[in-house]
């Protein structure tokens, strides 16, 4: 015998494997005597191995699709899926949701511009009982403040947080004399204290506004029913009136200025004057350089990009919001949280929520 | 034999022992500091040093250090000296007074060994003014001296005889007076060199008070140049009718006095440069008026009239080592330094990195015990590579970045502060030139200060050896610039605009150009030689600059090199008003002997006078004169420009004295709202009430102005506030119209 018909090369198949086991089986009963209960089980397991083999060859040729297309489809419905959880994860941070309710209540009656969000969204802002201006910490590191106001015989009637947080303009309304303070929040190192920026009789401010840098305070002055709006320099005796109109909100940048005329949100650039009615609405807040929202007289959010002209508005759908009506958006934290001044009917008062982007 | 070894030993031993016992006698050393020794805290000074070699030639140094024993880590500066038997030579260091008031010795060096050392010993700066006197008569000029409780802001004056031969050649050491006061025929040997530099002090700043009496021609006309004042005029003025124009006039005292020109009143002034000639029509020591007793009253109010008290009050305190200079000048422009994370992730790479991959194949290659010896070497190897890479991307060549700041006085001359910071790459040593106007004191940069260390190699050279590798070296100096130019502006002020033009007759092109008033700025933009800007423009009344504050973690590099470069402008800018230009043109003021690239960074500043407006008058607008807190009551606080008051009061002294005008009216703007919540009183000098003002109206004075300023020609104004919370108010603006005096 050969060597390599001893020792069958790895490479022969298993039929020829088959020939020379039985070759095999002969030649060793014609030199061996035979062992009957070895020969049975040898020939068991010759057969089982030619079964097993058949049945391999049968099935080889359909399984092997078979395990590829569940393989395939195995891969698109985890690709699905995660594109599913991505993309849920992603509309949940950035979906605009309301996440705490009735962070503030206030009286019915009492002015939807008595409570306002600091730049950052670390704070809130609003007028406690006449006398004083106390602030609600949404950061956890910070603690609630309480000012105490200058004494009034009327009513404060407004708060509007500066830029850099450090201080907050305050109005007051004595009979027909208007007055703007401003309140300088109190540090370490000191306790804080109120100035009177502009005091005039015969007039009613509101809706006071920053510029960029706080230097300026925009506002609506109103007089004998003619609404303007002026700017007050806050680091000089300077003051000019800008635009007929109310509800000033300068953007960021300083660049544009969104007022309200005649139920219309307008728009003004600084630079050169020119001014631009966007869409019927009022109180308008900007989320960034170029993005503003507006409540339109429905009591929905609406949006637009001053950017890009013509002007596009569309709905700011808002997740979880309660059924009260949407009065005024404030928005902070470069358009991640918004502050909502809602009017609630039962019990009447006013409601104030906060809504953010994750 | 072995006792001959021994003895050689100890005879050689000594020997060495010796030799610097020997040079020790041989050397004598002797300090002085020009002035008599006057120095000023927040002035530069010179430290004299002479020394003799008594008995044998000598070569070696003069080293100023802070430790008496030598040490190879200590800062000194050093001056070479070669001396012959006998001989002695002088040498000097300039520097900061407030440098030169630590702990210094003064050791004479050869071969690096001590040879003589002594500690330095300088008087302490006195807290207040100095005046100068050269005059044969001792007392003369003692009327001049004001003790604390006469003076204001308790800032005494004192008088300090002096002889001509302590008058220095250098212009700057002057600045270590606050007046020099020149008597009769004082002055004949005083040497045109320094009359050249006194003559400089006085555009720099300084005043000189020169009397003369009849035929007292010596001193008074060696300055003819700056105040022509005709000699052989004497004659005699009656002091009732000369004293007339003074707050002392009631009481004068009768008689005449000797003049040395009789066409004369008995004051003359001359304005020049930045500071100020006061010439006196009569000998000092002369009576009636030598012993009269309101003598010092006479010369008070004199001084306040001729705005020699103005001169001498606006010197603000500056800190001489010019630090915002320092700073801004070690961002050299084109030295990248890699930002400290690169370093952590080359390091931290190769150590969690490489370093186990290395191991991790060498064992794979059945060698582990190779990574005793690739890991170090390929850490040698990294590091070369990172070098060979990395230097160039930090800097290329030697390199130097001056920040200097002129201030110009006229055409001619201009006031120069610099500091620079050199880099040498492949360079362990280096000299630094010197432009012959200015002096420098060579710096190493420490961890939080700066340390005079180099070498002062002649006049004008500071020499930087045995550098380490990328070692940054600094300098400050201090001096004057010749000739270049001057702005031509005439600007008036008329209601509340600013008119006029501004030529650029200076030798620099501008990046930027902008006029400053008070805490406006109106930018002119860019200027080229010679160019011409018409300026109409609104003054805005602004109680508080305007600049927007970046939080510090917020900042880019190039937000904190703006805000530094902010800080070298505003350094010594004082209450004027000033056209300010900027430019990055060459300035060389010290200068690498290298082959590098030099940067420079200037401001060049120069203030304005404004011109009288169509009535005749002068207007200081709102803001450019300050308000001083004068009394407080109560709960107060201020936050720089805002004042805080609880129950109490503040009052404000409004500075209008610094208009140095005949004052004909002072407005203040009180209707604003910001100051309606307060009672609002003005003091009436003359009746020595308070006199209140109506809420929300303005405060103009004008007819009985004279009888409501106080002595010092400046207003009282309080503001008052009963309420427990606190109450801000912003510090009060004014302005004020006038006609000049001079």
């Amino acid at each position: 015998m050969r060597e390599e018909e001893k020792h069958p090369q790895d490479h022969q198949s298993d039929d020829q494997t088959v020939t020379q086991l039985l070759a095999h089986l002969k030649q060793m009963r014609g030199s061996v005597p035979v062992n009957y209960q070895l020969k049975s089980d040898l020939k068991k397991q010759l057969l089982q191995k030619m079964r097993d083999l058949e049945a391999k060859q049968a099935k080889a040729p359909i399984a092997a699709p078979k395990k590829l297309g569940k393989l395939v489809w195995s891969g698109i419905a985890a690709a699905a899926l995660t594109l599913a959880i991505g993309g849920f994860v992603w509309w949940n941070i950035t979906s605009l949701a309301v996440r705490e309710h009735e962070v503030l209540k206030l009286p019915a009656q009492a002015a939807v511009e008595l409570v306002d969000i600091d730049r950052k969204a670390t704070q809130l802002a609003y007028i406690n009982n006449n006398t004083e201006l106390k602030t609600i910490p949404i950061d956890e590191e910070l603690k609630p403040v309480t000012i105490k106001l200058p004494p009034t015989e009327g009513k404060y009637t407004g708060v509007a947080w500066s830029n850099s947080g450090k201080q907050i303009a305050v109005v007051e309304q004595v009979k027909k004399l208007s007055r703007i303070w401003i309140v300088e929040m109190p540090t370490t190192y000191s306790m804080g204290s109120s100035r009177l920026l502009k005091e005039e009789d015969g007039v009613v401010y509101s809706s006071p506004s920053w510029s960029e840098h706080d230097d300026s305070l925009a506002f609506s002055r109103s007089k004998n029913g003619v609404e303007e709006i002026w700017v007050s320099s806050t680091v000089s005796f300077q003051e000019w009136k800008l635009v007929e109109g109310s509800q000033p909100e300068w953007s960021p940048d300083g660049s544009l200025l969104a007022f309200n005329k005649a139920g219309e949100v307008q728009l003004m650039e600084m630079r050169t004057g020119k001014v631009t009615s966007l869409a019927v609405g009022q109180w308008a807040s900007w989320s960034s350089d170029t993005r503003l929202t507006y409540t339109h007289p429905n009591g929905t959010l609406m949006e637009v990009n001053v950017s890009e002209e013509p002007f596009v508005t569309r709905e700011l759908p808002l997740r979880n919001q309660s059924s009260e009506e949407l009065i005024k958006g404030n928005w902070a934290n470069k358009g991640k949280d918004l502050l909502l001044i809602s009017r609630h009917d039962q019990p009447q008062q006013l409601v104030i929520s906060l809504a953010s982007r994750k | 034999m072995r006792w001959k070894w021994v003895l050689i030993f100890v005879i050689t031993w000594l020997s060495f022992s010796i030799r610097p016992a020997m040079a020790e006698s041989n050397i004598d050393i002797q300090f002085e500091i020009p002035l008599s020794g006057i120095v000023k805290y927040e002035s530069w000074m010179r430290l004299n040093v002479k020394v003799t070699s008594q008995e044998q030639n000598f070569t070696g140094a003069v080293e100023l250090s802070q430790r008496e024993v030598k040490k190879n880590n200590e800062f000194k500066l050093r001056r070479p000296i070669k001396l012959e038997q006998g001989k002695s030579t002088t040498v000097y260091f300039d520097m900061p007074s407030q440098i030169l008031l630590d702990d210094w010795y003064v050791q004479v060096t050869q071969n690096g060994q001590v040879v003589k050392s002594e500690k330095l010993r300088i008087s302490y700066p006195t807290d207040g003014r100095t005046i100068g006197v050269i005059s044969e008569e001792g007392n003369a000029f003692h009327f001049l001296a004001v003790n604390q409780s006469q003076s204001k802001m308790n800032r005494p004056l004192s008088v300090q005889n002096l002889t001509e031969q302590m008058l220095p050649d250098q212009s700057w050491i002057y600045e270590n007076i606050d007046m020099l006061a020149l008597a009769g025929n004082s002055g004949s040997t005083i040497n045109d060199q320094q009359m050249a530099a006194i003559k400089e002090w006085i555009q720099l700043g300084g005043i000189v008070v020169v009397s003369a009496g009849p035929n007292q021609d010596a001193m008074i006309q060696r300055f003819a140049d700056i105040l022509p004042v005709e000699a052989g005029k004497a004659g005699n003025i009656e002091l009732q009718q000369a004293l007339r124009e003074y707050d002392i006039a009631k009481v004068a005292p009768n008689g005449s006095i000797g003049v040395y020109n009789r066409d004369l009143p008995l004051f003359v002034s001359k304005s020049y440069g930045r500071g100020l000639l006061l010439f006196v029509n009569y000998d000092v020591t002369a009576e009636p008026l030598a012993s009269w007793q309101f003598n010092p009253q006479l010369w008070q109010n004199a001084m306040t009239q001729h705005g020699a008290k103005k001169i001498f009050e606006e010197k603000p305190y500056m800190d001489q080592m010019t630090r915002p200079f320092l700073d801004l000048s070690k961002k050299i422009p084109v030295v990248q330094t890699p930002p400290p994370i690169w370093m952590v992730t080359l390091w931290g790479g190769y150590v969690i990195v490489l370093a186990p991959l290395t191991y991790f194949v060498l064992k794979r290659m059945r060698k582990p015990e190779w990574a005793w010896g690739v890991i170090p070497v390929g850490a040698i190897f990294l590091t070369v590579a990172i070098f060979a890479v990395g230097k160039p991307a930090v800097v290329k060549t030697s390199t130097s970045y001056a920040v200097t700041k002129i201030d110009i006085l006229d055409e001619s001359l201009a006031h120069v502060r610099s500091a620079a910071t050199f880099l040498g790459v492949d360079q362990n040593e280096y000299d630094v030139q010197l432009e012959p106007s200015i002096v420098a004191l060579p710096l190493t940069v420490g961890r939080n200060d700066y340390r005079p260390e180099g070498l002062m190699g002649g006049d004008e050279v500071l020499s930087f050896r045995n550098l380490p590798y990328l070692t940054p070296k600094q300098a400050i100096g201090i001096g004057v610039k010749h000739d270049m130019g001057a702005f031509d502006a005439s600007l008036r002020i008329n209601e509340n605009r600013l008119q006029g033009h501004v030529k650029n007759n200076t030798e620099f092109a501008y990046d930027q150009t902008y006029i400053e008033i008070g805490f406006q700025r109106i930018p002119l933009g860019p200027m080229k030689k010679g160019e011409e800007k018409q300026i109409d423009s609104v003054l805005e009344p602004l109680f508080m600059p305007r600049k927007p504050q970046a939080p510090k973690e917020l900042q880019t590099m190039e937000e904190r090199i703006k805000e530094m470069q902010e800080r070298v402008v505003d350094y010594e800018e004082g209450n004027q008003a000033s056209i300010i230009g900027t430019t990055t043109e060459p300035l060389p003021l010290m200068t690498m002997q290298v082959p590098h690239q030099a940067h420079y960074w200037n401001v060049i500043q120069q203030p304005i006078q404004f011109q009288p407006n169509e009535q005749g008058l002068v207007t200081f607008p709102y803001g450019l004169l300050d308000a001083e807190m004068y009394e407080m009551t109560g709960d107060f606080d201020s936050t720089g420009y805002i004042w805080q008051l609880g129950k109490g009061s503040i009052t404000f002294e409004l500075r209008t004295d610094k208009a140095a005008v005949n004052m004909k009216r002072i407005t203040v703007p009180l209707n604003h709202s910001s100051f309606k919540p307060f009672r609002i009183e003005y003091f009436h000098q003359k009746s020595g009430r308070w006199i209140p003002v109506e809420r929300g109206t303005r405060l103009v004075l004008d007819k009985e102005l004279q009888q409501v300023l106080t002595p010092n020609q400046s207003l009282l104004l309080r503001f008052s506030h009963n309420g427990t919370s606190r109450l801000a108010l912003p510090e009060p603006i004014f302005q004020v119209e006038g006609v000049r005096k001079w």
